[in-house]
């Protein structure tokens, strides 16, 4: 069951730093936990897709450039340094759209536990 | 393993065309094998007959015998109770039409002995491997819940193959993510396995909204439980394969999810990861889908036609993932092909979002009426 924009969206950046964290986290638990085995293969498989997908974009945007270059979407012509602000907007849009999105989750959470906590201290 | 051992039954050909005589005796032979276990099968099913029996035979033919199979027959007006009961199933009937999905489930519930429950719907097959694979999974008693890899069984129509795109992708990367870090968001409607004494403490299958299997997946999260998915545990669905009953499909999952967020919004800020994928999945089916639809248009037409690249622009993200599980599946040109069909189903379910959007919470038109999706 997937809602909306599959693929698209701040979404696909997001799994793609969850899976960034994927092997630091592996490493922690595996120091942590002398049981714990560390999960290679599903860590391997999930950064090989992520890189994948960080090269097929990358390999969109030069292929982008080269037919279009960095001032086609704008109309404006630019130079180079202009050109490359352009074409790393939508990713710095993104990102930081992404960070302000999970800021203020992390942000809402804690009021929301702290009003609970203090319900409860209320209650007692 | 073979590259086609995986296959839906179905599509293997002479697997499921066996007779009624057999499936009998294969259902007599299952009680006396050995390596049973103590799951009872629910089977929901309404006007199912088309499709009842590959369901029943891929269930008798698991590599992991359950202890009973149950199909609720929900009033159907064909005979599928009549196949069902000639291959060796128990079938129920309610008194009348329980009106949806979990209806049918919990009139079933109370049935139950067994210690966990598999919950799995009229018009989906199993890999045979598939219920071991789940079972396997409970063994941490934290684990309420567990739920397998979905492939639709027919890949023909342009929705079937927007479905198939998406499913690959999906299941092969964000859920994978989502099960690393503990919290999967979904345990599919379609075939997940429970904990019977967790779904009788949350009184089964809520009809408070209309996506139940997410209702009890967050629920589950918020009591302290956990849920996995298997990606080995194979499941096959037959898909909406026209607009008509792809569309009442998309829309009961855009409403269901509305409903969700509305319900367990305060729980849900709870749970680390999970508040995460939710909110972004808020953002990326709301004020995403609103510039896809409408921004990138009028960029098109007041900037330069180049921006409707931007309906293709993230095809890597789509397509690597895509080919990953494809190319083991021996699909690759299967996937390939299909990509084109998938982007259409895009736009499709983000305008559906978005018109449910506007009627859950500007109009209050809330959706309760459970239509089946094909």
């Amino acid at each position: 069951m997937n809602i909306g924009l599959p693929g698209a969206g701040i979404g696909g950046l997001y799994y793609l730093g969850c899976t960034a964290i994927m092997p630091f986290k592996e490493l922690l638990l595996t120091v942590r936990k002398p049981e714990h085995k560390f999960r290679y293969r599903l860590v391997a498989t999930q950064l090989g897709i992520s890189f994948g997908i960080i090269t097929g974009l990358f390999l969109v945007y030069l292929l982008l450039d080269s037919l279009l270059g960095f001032g086609a979407l704008t109309g404006v012509q630019t130079g180079e340094d202009e050109g490359m602000f352009y074409s790393l907007l939508p990713i710095i849009v993104s990102f930081s759209l992404l960070m302000i999105i999970l800021s203020l989750v992390e942000v809402s959470a804690f009021f929301i536990k702290r009003k609970i906590r203090l319900a409860e201290k209320d209650y007692k | 393993m073979g590259m086609f051992d995986d296959k839906p039954p179905s599509q293997v050909g002479e697997e499921l065309s066996i007779e009624v005589s057999e499936a009998e005796t294969l259902n007599s032979e299952m009680r006396d094998r050995k390596r049973m276990c103590p799951v009872t099968v629910i089977v929901p099913a309404y006007n199912e007959a088309d499709c009842i029996a590959d369901t029943v035979n891929s269930l008798l033919r698991q590599s992991l015998t359950p202890e009973e199979i149950i199909v609720i027959d929900d009033g159907s007006t064909d005979n599928t109770a009549e196949i069902c009961s000639s291959l060796g199933v128990s079938v129920i009937t309610p008194p009348e039409n329980t009106g949806s999905k979990a209806g049918a489930q919990n009139y079933a519930l109370n049935q139950i002995k067994t210690e966990y429950t598999l919950a799995i719907d009229a018009d989906t097959t199993l890999k045979e491997d598939a219920l071991e694979k789940l079972f396997n999974a409970m063994g941490n008693p934290e684990v309420v819940a567990a739920c397998g890899f979905v492939i639709p069984q027919k890949v023909s129509t342009l929705w079937e193959r927007g479905r198939y795109v998406e499913y690959l992708m999906a299941f092969t990367f964000y859920k994978e993510i989502q099960e690393y870090y503990e919290k999967p968001l979904i345990s599919s409607g379609c075939f997940s396995l429970f904990r019977t004494e967790y779904l009788q403490q949350v009184n089964g299958w809520s009809l408070r909204t209309m996506a139940e299997d997410m209702d009890l997946t967050w629920t589950a999260y918020q009591r302290g439980k956990k849920v996995r998915f298997i990606p080995d545990a194979i499941c096959y669905p037959i898909e909406p394969h026209n607009f008509h009953f792809m569309r009442k499909q998309l829309k009961r999952w855009a409403h269901g999810f509305i409903q969700n967020v509305r319900l367990h919004w305060k729980g849900l800020l709870q749970v680390p990861f999970l508040r995460s994928i939710v909110m972004v999945m808020c953002w990326d089916a709301s004020i995403a889908s609103i510039f896809y639809l409408t921004a990138i248009p009028i960029l098109a037409v007041t900037v330069s036609p180049l921006f409707l690249l931007g309906y293709i622009i993230d095809l890597p993200m789509i397509l690597v993932p895509t080919l990953v599980k494809a190319y083991s599946r021996g699909e690759t040109w299967k996937a390939l092909s299909s990509i084109p069909a998938f982007l259409v189903l895009r736009v499709v379910n983000s305008a559906i979002f978005l018109e449910a959007l506007f009627k859950e919470l500007v109009l209050k038109r809330t959706l309760t009426t459970y239509e089946k999706g094909h």
